[in-house]
């Protein structure tokens, strides 16, 4: 082997070596996934209807928009009971691992804002014992069946997205399944 | 006379060789000594690590208390529903589910708060016992906003949010806020970015 084949194959190995020594350094970061199904059980509801603050609205506002057509019937009373734009709900959740609730895994929190329709924008936590995910989404009033975008997370959760799927359970639970991505490993 | 020159004898290659191996190591730590700068500096970029103090300037509390009368009384949910009204809190001035409590902070680089590096805002939106979901911005003198939410519990002076965002130095940001009392009135956050 001549001399400068050698310090080739030296400096390349070097080169090699640093690569990979670069290469596992940089990889300790990774991300992983996780599914997580968890069972709600109501614990608190709380409605706030803000039938005041619409009418004064109605009147005071700085928009030229005419709403009462939208909210208000013949009478000038609100159309049923609502939710009405600008209502919110407040849902307190316990969370089990196990649709027989006897193993509690943290609490959940969704504060829902209405709009039109008996549609909300609900944000979400789930309080759980490895760390909080916050979740946010549209949802209709009294259905049970909806999707929320995971937003983030700390502790065990850091760094995480993806989606949260809710479906009704069995007796007056709710079925939470937790598809998340990006976990901080 | 001898020649005076370069003498390649068998032994030379071999010295050559191992002063190459040598350099070579020496490159090679500087490489990965380099590298590990690199590493810890492109991990600082990636997962930046900041500490900021807040002091509280300004609040204001938003007091619902028709609101939830009236939606005890008139309301769309179910029997099954109702009964899941909370219990009245301990507290006669509450605060009580749907109240919120708005927050404008100066943010401090230092502990002692004299070198002001930019304002936050929280709007916190109570639920029960004390526990409110915050909403928080922190915005920067120096360029940038970070966007963060989570709950606080009110009954003790430390939490951890999620940071869900942020602008210019602190676009598309991530992680959480973990914030625990400081001297004085102060509030020492520590965040931890991701990206």
């Amino acid at each position: 082997m001549s001399r400068t084949t050698f310090a080739r194959c030296v400096a390349g190995s070097v080169v090699l070596v640093a690569a990979a020594l670069l290469v596992a350094r940089a990889s300790g970061a990774s991300s992983a996934s996780q599914k997580l199904t968890i069972y709600a059980v109501p614990a608190t509801v709380q409605f706030m209807n803000h039938a005041d603050d619409r009418l004064r609205g109605m009147s005071t506002n700085p928009f030229k928009l005419k709403s009462e057509a939208v909210i208000l019937g013949q009478g000038g009373k609100e159309k049923g009971n609502g939710p009405f734009p600008g209502d919110d709900i407040l849902y307190g959740f316990k969370l089990f691992t196990d649709t027989k609730r006897s193993k509690p895994i943290g609490t959940a929190m969704f504060t829902c804002y209405y709009q039109f329709q008996k549609r909300a924008t609900c944000d979400s936590y789930f309080d759980l014992t490895k760390g909080l995910v916050l979740a946010s989404g549209q949802v209709r009033f009294g259905q049970s069946r909806f999707t929320l975008g995971v937003v983030g997370g700390t502790h065990g959760y850091l760094g995480a997205s993806g989606q949260v799927n809710a479906q009704a359970a069995a007796g007056n639970a709710q079925r939470f399944d937790l598809r998340m991505t990006g976990l901080r490993t | 006379m001898e020649r005076q020159g370069p003498r390649y004898s068998s032994v030379m290659p071999l010295r050559r060789a191992a002063l190459l191996v040598v350099v070579s190591a020496l490159v090679s730590a500087s490489v990965v000594s380099g590298a590990d700068a690199l590493v810890s500096r492109s991990g600082a970029a990636a997962d930046r690590r900041l500490t900021i103090y807040s002091v509280a300037t300004g609040l204001q509390y938003i007091n619902t208390a028709d609101d939830r009368a009236r939606g005890k009384v008139n309301n769309p949910l179910d029997s099954t529903a109702s009964k899941l009204a909370p219990k009245s809190s301990n507290s006669p001035n509450g605060p009580f589910a749907g109240d919120i409590a708005v927050y404008a902070l100066k943010l401090y680089r230092d502990a002692t708060v004299k070198q002001p590096v930019g304002t936050a805002v929280y709007t916190c939106f109570f639920n029960y016992d004390r526990h409110a979901l915050c909403q928080a911005y922190y915005r920067f003198k120096a360029g940038g906003t970070i966007v963060a939410s989570g709950p606080v519990n009110f009954k003790i002076s430390r939490f951890t949010i999620v940071v869900s965002g942020g602008t210019s130095k602190y676009l598309g940001a991530h992680g959480q806020a973990s914030a625990v009392a400081a001297r004085g009135n102060a509030q020492r956050i520590d965040f931890e970015l991701l990206g």
